[in-house]
């Protein structure tokens, strides 16, 4: 029994010396930010009087312009705008917009906001490039951004996280937690402490919303694409049958990747007029290795198909679903995409590959500037939309950037 | 068979171990015979696992020597031992229950294949095998000849058989057994102790540790009685059970003198 | 028999399983379960169990996918893998042998730590493999039969030979059997602990090229999930958790059995919770019989047939 205390104590000795190596670094980091408030406090309390005219913006020069969200009066006029409004704690529907909706990255100059951005985790493919691009942005753009993680499966760190934040004090949370049945309680964390929260990826009624990739879009766009190249080799609706490559861990709705496979889905029977019979969904756990496994049974079990389109829920699932349809001997009359761009399908649209033709960039190499412009508006209290979504494009091996490969 | 019987063997002189503030074995001399079952007595604590232990390799003393043969030998683990004919039965854990009695009997001293094969561990399960039957044969212990039983699935006194058949098989100078029956019933005790008599006849030295005095008496050709870990008797004539317990309890110290 | 059966009703269900080109899919399958599930059975019979075979297997094939990208050559990407691999043996042999950790806590730890490497190998990312001939060791057949498959007869062959015939396998039955018993009779128990932990990590190193040559991809969660699985097979085909017994032979059935399930619920269409339902029911239903029938008739129990040799290893 005297053993245990022990091994405990010795584990948090441990513990507390990595954390304090670690915190060696976060204290130079501290510092860095802290001096930086502390020469600026004073101009700003100076300047504040100075400045009469309510609109003029403390911020500094543009740093990136990202592509136009609305272009024009009309599709201004069918969105809905919100502004942030400080003494009601909440965002307020307003008519008084302008015409065009465009994310502008400026640098943070004189205005000294503080943002927070709660990532679902930074271990996830896309995350990791969106984390990144946070600290891109933020550097550029000379924005204090904190990052806390969520930590995603856990449904406590979110609230973790939320208290977190609220200490923290930001102009602005991003906040992407992806379990929805928490967002009220993390929400009503934030209203409570009247910090304008931006939900990003799973919306939240009467919060601004960035949808991360517009899955739905996404997959139909990816549709769009593989029914012209099935139509340009031939190929017709009786002798074409749709494989879907998707999970069932996945919330089966708009706002989660699923969504792409709705899309999809639509655009086969929209616009190549395919029955359901011969849509099939199949399992695809995102092992490749057991994607594939899958894929080439049910290959087996349907010898007589001709054609095949198919779509990956991402690119992983895709590239098993190729390599099934190749050791099939079917990579000749089969075409297929995948979304994320990411190294699965850059190798195969580089090597120009027959099948892998082509895979969806939802741009999370520019959720930062994206959300620290979004999170500038808000916090000078300019009107945005609703919902914000980034450009996604289809690529394939004619439009990859060269570079990637 | 019996080689020489009666020569001395194995020696243990000076012997002393401390456990900490505890005298296991005090400056303690035994000499063991070929050919004779030598019987260990004494209370809980008495010294005799230590004893017997050190002779075995399994504990280092803190002084004296143990000589084999004549020859002063340093036993650092019991593989030395063993690797001078000196085998150890215990009463339990000493054999692999999932495995067959060939298997066990030859665990950790497998015979291998002649030539290439041999060089990379292949064993020769044939051999083994039958040099397994005719041990089992020479015995005539009542064990599954069949191959392929594990030992788990037989009763407790044919375990012990199968363990001191082992014994029995690589003992060339001396077997220990640390009370071999404390685990079986009447009958299978009788069974052991008979076949402890019959290796005792083949020319080893047999050391046996028990508690069950009408064993000994019965086996023994020399009793030596051990007490606070010192040797106070070595008997080996008129071996009653009133002398061996008040010995063994120390009621009349002054007869130690033996 | 449980095959057989199993085999005969999938026929009945589904016209395609009983054809050539299926039972090519389901050696497919189970070919990189089977290479880690053949090392699984001696670490079981040792009386150990390593978790973190799913881990390394990320782990090596990421080294592997990373020493590709600096357009190393393949040799150097698989023994890079394999080294990683045996690294990953010898520090759980280190934490079980010198620090007397159970081995069940020692590879749930040793799991999350290379699995956390694994991800910071490439940032998270993924690696897509250029070299062709490294694809090309995984990807497509061999005498019309699917190259991973090749492997697993192998890591099977080997792993049975020294278990059935050596003096080594003899040994890892004694250490699992009676660890005491071993001991006495001369055995070191901690070399053969550190040897069974080292021949876990350089197989599911093995898996782990496999895995990443077959899909073409390195990435950082290769493998995840597999453990359960793997020891779920090792334990339908009659090897006890306990250790000392087991067999290959009941592995290999073990693996094929679980494989050919899932391929089967697969040609009928059944969406995947009923593959895992499956499984469960299997696992459960094979250890519970087992345990059920071996009180009754000795030890003997009806799922002997899936043990067979075991005894006699």
């Amino acid at each position: 029994m005297q053993r245990f205390p022990r091994a405990v104590i010795a584990t948090f000795l441990a513990l507390a010396l990595i954390v304090s190596a670690c915190g060696d670094g976060d204290e130079d980091d501290s510092a860095a930010t802290t001096a930086a408030p502390a020469t600026t406090a004073a101009p700003e309390t100076t300047a504040a009087p100075e400045t009469p005219e309510e609109p003029a913006s403390l911020l500094g020069e543009v740093v990136m312009e990202l592509p136009t969200t609305i272009a024009n009066a009309e599709q201004a006029a069918a969105a809905t705008w919100m502004l942030w409004d400080e003494a009601s704690c909440s965002f307020v529907e307003t008519d008084d917009h302008p015409d065009v909706y465009q994310a502008v990255l400026r640098k943070d100059g004189d205005a000294n906001y503080r943002f927070a951005w709660t990532p679902e985790d930074n271990v996830f493919d896309t995350l990791i490039v969106a984390n990144e691009s946070f600290r891109v942005a933020a550097a550029a753009s000379e924005t204090d951004v904190t990052e806390f993680d969520n930590l995603y499966p856990s449904e406590e760190q979110p609230l973790v996280v939320a208290d977190l934040v609220v200490q923290h004090d930001p102009d602005v949370v991003l906040s992407m937690n992806v379990l929805a049945n928490l967002n009220p309680a993390i929400m009503s964390k934030y209203k409570e402490a009247c910090i304008p929260a931006l939900a990003h990826s799973v919306p939240h009624e009467g919060q601004p919303f960035f949808g991360g990739g517009e899955w739905y879009a996404v997959g139909r766009a990816s549709a769009d694409y593989l029914i012209a190249v099935a139509e340009d080799r031939g190929w017709t609706t009786g002798d074409v049958d749709v494989l879907l490559c998707s999970h069932s861990a996945f919330v089966q709705d708009r706002t989660s990747p699923y969504a792409s496979i709705i899309g999809f889905r639509e655009v086969v029977k929209e616009s190549f007029d395919v029955g359901d019979d011969n849509i099939h969904e199949l399992e695809c756990p995102s092992d490749i290795v057991t994607d594939q496994a899958n894929v080439a049974d049910w290959l087996t079990a349907h010898p007589d198909t001709q054609n095949i389109m198919g779509f990956g829920i991402n690119d992983l699932r895709t590239l098993g679903m190729v390599n099934a349809l190749r050791e099939s001997g079917r990579a000749e009359t089969s075409i297929a995409g995948g979304v994320g761009l990411s190294q699965e399908s850059v190798g195969p649209l580089c090597a120009n590959d027959p099948t892998f033709l082509t895979s969806v960039d939802f741009v999370p190499q520019l959720w930062g500037e994206y959300g620290i412009a979004i999170a500038q508006d808000i916090a000078e209290g300019n009107p945005i939309p609703s919902e914000i979504y980034p450009q996604a494009t289809v690529v394939d091996a004619a439009s990859i950037d060269q570079a990637k490969c | 068979m019996s080689v020489e019987k009666g020569r001395v063997v194995i020696e243990g002189i000076g012997l002393s171990k401390s456990y900490g503030p505890i005298t296991a074995l005090d400056n303690v001399d035994i000499e063991i015979r070929a050919g004779e079952i030598t019987a260990l007595v004494g209370d809980n604590g008495a010294g005799k696992s230590t004893l017997i232990k050190i002779l075995a390799g399994a504990v280092t003393p803190d002084a004296g020597e143990v000589r084999v043969n004549g020859e002063t030998v340093v036993l650092r683990t019991p593989a030395d031992a063993r690797d001078l004919g000196i085998e150890t039965i215990f009463q339990d854990l000493a054999l692999a229950p999932d495995r067959d009695v060939v298997t066990n009997l030859f665990l950790g001293r497998e015979v291998l294949r002649k030539g290439l094969a041999g060089k990379i561990g292949m064993l020769d399960r044939g051999e083994m095998e039958a040099q397994a039957l005719t041990q089992i044969d020479a015995l005539g212990v009542n064990i599954p000849r069949s191959t392929g039983v594990s030992i788990g699935e037989m009763s407790g006194g044919q375990q012990q058989s199968v363990a001191v058949a082992r014994g029995a098989f690589w003992a060339k100078t001396g077997m220990f057994m640390d009370e071999p029956t404390a685990a079986l019933g009447v009958r299978e005790s009788s069974r052991v102790l008979q076949l402890a008599r019959q290796i005792a006849g083949s020319g080893v030295a047999v050391v046996l540790i028990s508690h069950i005095l009408p064993h000994v008496m019965e086996l023994a050709d020399r009793v030596v009685v051990l007490r606070h870990g010192q040797k106070v008797a070595e008997l080996t004539e008129d071996i009653s059970m009133d002398r061996l317990v008040t010995l063994i309890v120390g009621v009349d110290a002054h007869e130690a003198a033996t | 028999m449980a095959i057989v059966a199993i085999g005969i009703a999938m026929t009945m269900v589904s016209p395609f399983f009983f054809q050539a080109g299926n039972f090519l899919n389901v050696a497919r399958a189970v070919a990189i379960t089977g290479i880690v599930a053949a090392v699984s059975t001696p670490m079981l019979i040792s009386g150990n169990v390593d978790l973190s075979v799913a881990a390394t297997m990320g782990l090596s094939g990421m080294t592997a996918g990373a020493l590709l990208v600096q357009e190393l050559p393949v040799p150097v990407a698989i023994l890079g893998a394999l080294v990683v691999g045996l690294l990953m043996g010898f520090v759980n042999g280190v934490i079980v042998v010198k620090f007397r950790v159970n081995s069940l806590i020692a590879t749930i730890g040793t799991a999350f730590i290379a699995r956390g490497v694994a991800f910071v190998i490439n940032s998270g990312r993924s690696v897509f493999i250029p070299a062709e001939s490294y694809v090309n060791l995984g990807q497509g057949s061999a005498l019309g039969i699917p190259k991973p498959v090749f492997y697993t007869v192998v890591a099977f062959a080997v792993i049975g030979f020294v278990m059935r015939y050596t003096k080594v396998g003899a040994h890892i039955y004694a250490v699992g059997s009676s660890p005491e018993a071993a001991r006495r009779a001369g055995i070191s128990v901690p070399k053969i602990t550190w040897g069974v932990f080292l021949a876990s990590g350089f197989f599911s190193a093995l898996a782990g090229v496999v895995l990443t040559s077959q899909a073409g991809s390195a990435f950082p969660y290769g493998g995840q999930g597999r453990e359960l699985e793997i020891i779920a097979a090792v334990i339908v085909g009659g090897t006890a958790l306990t250790g000392g017994r087991g067999s290959i032979t009941g592995t290999i059935l073990g693996v094929v059995l679980l494989g050919i399930i899932a391929n089967s619920l697969n040609l009928m269409g059944l969406p995947a919770p009923y593959q895992d339902i499956s499984r469960g029911l299997l696992l459960v239903g094979a250890v519970a019989t087992d345990q059920l029938s071996g009180r009754t008739l000795g030890g003997r129990g009806v799922f002997r047939g899936l043990r067979a040799g075991t005894e006699e290893a």
